[in-house]
């Protein structure tokens, strides 16, 4: 039996993200054990972050090991009842009296209807979730699927696992909305596509393949397939920058944050993350539209 | 041939208000390219669609120019029913594909560097 101490704070920083980091990798190395998270000193989990928990449980549990959640406080119990992350170890779902969840999924790749409309619902037709503009809801469903749709081309797995969580008392309000894949890394996509590994060695560091990713109009879409690429991501830093919201992409070993101050941070982990994590914070304190802009409206020439 | 002309509901092919999926943009890229390849002329109509990623759109209509120019693409396609807050979208996804089929490995060089 291995026990795991889950820290006092996990949250949605660079700290939050180095300890799941460092989760997997311990994890990835045990077979036929019994695995226990011992959760007493934990007093906060960001609820958004059971996607990347549920990533790293499932691929623990696909190595043939037990794994077991034990000593939550009544806090972390609840939320993490509440968007049914719990669910799949021994606990009972609770109703969402305040809706401040959206619930933790895990989907094929193929669901993005279910998704849609699971969103669609998640976000219109909670009582207490805030009124969004439609303009507004409209951007963060698109944003959402801008997302989705990357870890669908480029990460070539079989889940996708997202969360998502209603932080009402933060000033201003946000909604923290995470996704994850366990398929191929930025670092990877990038070093393959730039051709820039040598001796078996990716050269490109994680931090600067993310880096390149949400620069320009960059793709690692393979040319051959014919189909364009390279805007998803461009066009969600833009949104993300009027609504002064946040980025966060976790990728191999780097780790990339654009902030509310339209400010870059770059960071490297002393291990890998095997598959990409991306969590968007959209401040919901937000009353403007967000029209893309354009020199001419009127038609649309070929 | 008794038309000359084929409509394509985008609401029918992805059956709904959402079109976000890069095997629907697929399906109606090849859809618009038997169509076009057989001299008839093809309206997309967006109607009651709600949501556009620019995954749908890079699939459907940005890889038509890497088999049609944009000459015979204004003669031969219509856009019906876009909402005005998706035009932009459209432009960027045009704008994109054409530099990028212009000169792929010129396109690549560039944001490369």
């Amino acid at each position: 039996m291995i026990v795991i101490k889950i820290p006092p704070k996990v949250c949605s920083d660079y700290e939050g993200f180095s300890f799941l980091v460092k989760l997997i990798n311990y994890c990835n190395k045990l077979y036929f054990n019994e695995i226990i998270l011992d959760f007493e000193a934990n007093t906060w989990f960001e609820a958004n972050l059971t996607a990347v928990l549920g990533a790293i449980l499932d691929k623990t549990r696909n190595n043939i090991n037990n794994v077991k959640i034990i000593n939550l406080t009544n806090r972390v119990e609840e939320s993490l009842r509440k968007n049914n992350f719990l669910s799949s170890y021994g606990f009972d779902t609770m109703p969402d009296k305040h809706d401040t969840t959206i619930k933790y999924r895990r989907n094929k790749i193929e669901e993005d209807r279910l998704i849609k409309e699971f969103l669609d619902v998640e976000l219109i037709s909670k009582q207490d979730f805030p009124k969004l503009s439609a303009a507004l809801r409209k951007e963060i469903i698109k944003s959402i699927f801008e997302i989705y749709s990357n870890a669908v081309i480029h990460g070539n797995c079989e889940f996708i696992y997202s969360c998502g969580q209603y932080y009402p008392s933060k000033t201003p309000p946000r909604l923290d909305f995470t996704i994850v894949d366990m398929g191929n890394t930025i670092k990877k996509n990038v070093n393959d596509f730039l051709k820039a590994n040598q001796n078996g060695v990716d050269t490109i560091l994680g931090t600067e393949a993310i880096n390149w990713a949400v620069s320009g109009n960059n793709t690692t879409k393979p040319k051959e397939n014919n189909i364009p690429g390279g805007l998803g991501l461009k066009l969600i830093k833009e949104f993300i920058s009027l609504n002064k919201g946040k980025i966060q992409i976790v990728s191999a070993d780097g780790y990339w944050e654009m902030n509310k101050d339209k400010k870059n941070e770059t960071k490297s982990f002393e291990e890998e993350f095997p598959g990409t994590i991306v969590n968007i914070e959209f401040n919901l304190d937000d009353k403007d539209f967000y029209y893309l802009k354009s020199e001419t409206i009127e038609d649309i020439i070929f | 041939m008794n038309v000359d002309k084929y409509i394509i509901s985008i609401y029918n092919e992805v059956n709904g208000d959402s079109a976000i999926s890069v095997d629907d943009g697929e399906k109606v890229f090849k859809k618009i390219d038997q169509a076009l390849s057989n001299n008839l002329k093809v309206e997309l109509d967006f109607q009651n669609i709600n949501l556009i990623i620019t995954a749908f759109l890079n699939a459907a209509i940005g890889q038509l120019y890497s088999k049609y120019s944009s000459e015979e693409l204004n003669n031969n396609l219509k856009l019906l029913n876009i909402k005005q807050e998706d035009i932009p979208l459209f432009q960027l996804v045009i704008e994109r594909a054409k530099k990028y089929f212009e000169n792929p490995q010129g396109f690549e060089d560039d944001v490369n560097n």
